[in-house]
Parts: structure tokens; C-alpha cells; sequence
């Protein structure tokens, strides 16, 4: 019991005093190509959780649930050879997430309704805008979208519900039932 | 590794449910049209409940699968919900009312 080597002193990179603080990941990022088939979604949240359970676990099922949606829309719309591949970026640092979905389509608007009516798709951006601040521009070979969240749940407890404004994106819940209330939809215009 | 859905059928007192368990996304969402299809045509004349429960994972491309099944199925289907990401993503889609529940 005696003999073993005092602790280690505190590395440059750990918070003074914080031994019992897991040393925090400050920056990591990765990137992965995927080709254009339904597979390749649930591989690319594997990835991401793979990598970001340890780091963010408040964080990683909304994650996972923007870069679903995000690569879903890549292969669905913007990938129109077969042979076309997805690329993810995934960048986490000491305050945020982010993620960038490159794909070979033809460039989109994010447009602000959610769908209505009795429509079964459409949802997909809207979801991912709901959860997370979202960008898209055309680089001239396809689209590029991204998404960012705080990496730390600012306050708020986790738990069922949808999730709280943390990015400073406005978020609106739509109303329920037919007709009424402000709406607001991000999708591809296709 | 990659994650699965995994559909299964059951009849309990002439009543058919369709079992959802695992992730539920785009690579699934043909199939489960497909299984909820089948299931219909064995029986139009009792309540067909799709049983959610088992959903670690589902996101919009679940949702359209989901959705599908209601217009062909239509009063007929019933979802079986507990909270989770089943109900937090109808929440943020706005479509839980769009629903009926058992």
C-alpha cells in the first residue's frame, strides 16, 4: 500500500487543484468519408459517439440526431451519382461541437416552415435547425452544412423534452394541431 | 459496428403488433413500410399497434416511416410511446397530436 509512486504532479495542460477532474479534452477533430447509402448514417453517428461520449456525454444523443439528419439529407438529395461520397468534419473544442456535411448536390436555401398538413417528409432540416445552429452555403461542388452547438449544456437539466436554447438560435416549438401559430421550416428546396 | 432496427410481429388475442427495437433511420425506413404493410393485409379489421418502446434512436427519416404507416394504416394504427427520443423527437417536430396512443 505504501510503496506506490506518489501521483503524478499536474500535467501543463490540467486545471490546478484538479486532481480528481478527468484531464479535459481541449480540441479534437476527425473526418471520415462515407459513400452515399442509408448505412452510412448510423456509421457516422457511431463514429461520433465513438469519439464524443467520453468528452461530451450531455451532448452526444443531439449530436448524433443533427449529423443523422445531415448526412440523411446529403445521401437523399445531394449525391447524385452513385459512386458520390459524404464527407464529415467533426471539430469539438473547449466550448463547441460543430460538424460540416459536404456533399455533390445542387445548392439549397434553408428556408423557415415546418412541414404541415399531412406531409411525412420535409422534417429532417427543421429537426436538425431545432437542435443546433445550422449553416448552408455551395463551395461550387456541392453543399456544405453546418452545425453547431455549445459543447456544455449551459444550465439547463438534461432530460425528456425537447431540447433548450443553448446556441442562441431561436428556437420555436410549432404549435400543435392543424392551422394556427407561427411556423417555421428549414428544408431543402429541391 | 453499425446499428440496427430490428422489426418483429406478434399476435396477442387477434390483435397484431409490430415490434420497433434499435435505431430507426433512413437505412429502415422502407422496411418497416414494408412489415407494416404485410401485417395489414393479414388483418384490416383490428387495431394494429406499433410498438416503439424498444427505440434507442429515431430520427426524421423514423418519423417519415412512422408517418407512412399512418396513411396506410390510418384509424387503424396505434403507437406505443414511453419517453425518450421517440417523444422528444415528436415534440420538436411538432407532430405528437398527430398520433393516437395506446
Amino acid at each position: 500500500m505504501s510503496d506506490l509512486p506518489p501521483p503524478p504532479a499536474p500535467g501543463a495542460g490540467e486545471a490546478a487543484g484538479g486532481r480528481a477532474e478527468p484531464t479535459q479534452v481541449a480540441a479534437l477533430r476527425f473526418s471520415i468519408q462515407l459513400p452515399a447509402a442509408p448505412i452510412s448514417v448510423s456509421v457516422a453517428r457511431a463514429a461520433l459517439t465513438a469519439v464524443a461520449q467520453s468528452i461530451i456525454p450531455d451532448r452526444v444523443h443531439a449530436a448524433e440526431l443533427v449529423l443523422s439528419e445531415l448526412v440523411t439529407n446529403a445521401i437523399r438529395h445531394g449525391s447524385p451519382h452513385p459512386d458520390d461520397t459524404i464527407e464529415v468534419d467533426i471539430d469539438i473544442d473547449l466550448d463547441r461541437l460543430s460538424a460540416q456535411v459536404r456533399d455533390r448536390g445542387p445548392a439549397f436555401t434553408l428556408r423557415a416552415h415546418p412541414p404541415t398538413g399531412d406531409q411525412v417528409g420535409g422534417f429532417g432540416l427543421y429537426i436538425a435547425a431545432m437542435t443546433s445552429h445550422l449553416t448552408v452555403r455551395h463551395d461550387g461542388h456541392g453543399n456544405v452544412v453546418t452545425f453547431t452547438m455549445p459543447r456544455a449544456l449551459t444550465g439547463v437539466p438534461s432530460g425528456p423534452g425537447p431540447r433548450p436554447a443553448t446556441s442562441g438560435h431561436p428556437i420555436q416549438h410549432p404549435p400543435r394541431g392543424p392551422g394556427g401559430g407561427q411556423r417555421k421550416r428549414l428544408s431543402a428546396s429541391e | 459496428m453499425t446499428a440496427a432496427a430490428e422489426l418483429r410481429v406478434t399476435r396477442d388475442a387477434g390483435r397484431l403488433t409490430v415490434h420497433v427495437r434499435g435505431e430507426l433511420d433512413f437505412a429502415y425506413e422502407d422496411q418497416l413500410v414494408t412489415v407494416v404493410t404485410e401485417a395489414l393485409d393479414e388483418d384490416r379489421s383490428a387495431p394494429l399497434i406499433l410498438d416503439l418502446t424498444g427505440l434507442q434512436f429515431i430520427d426524421s427519416s423514423g418519423l417519415r416511416a412512422v408517418l407512412r404507416c399512418q396513411q396506410l394504416a390510418q384509424a387503424q394504427l396505434r403507437l406505443r410511446v414511453v419517453q425518450g427520443p421517440v417523444t422528444r423527437l415528436f415534440d420538436i417536430a411538432g407532430v405528437t397530436d398527430r398520433f393516437e396512443y395506446v
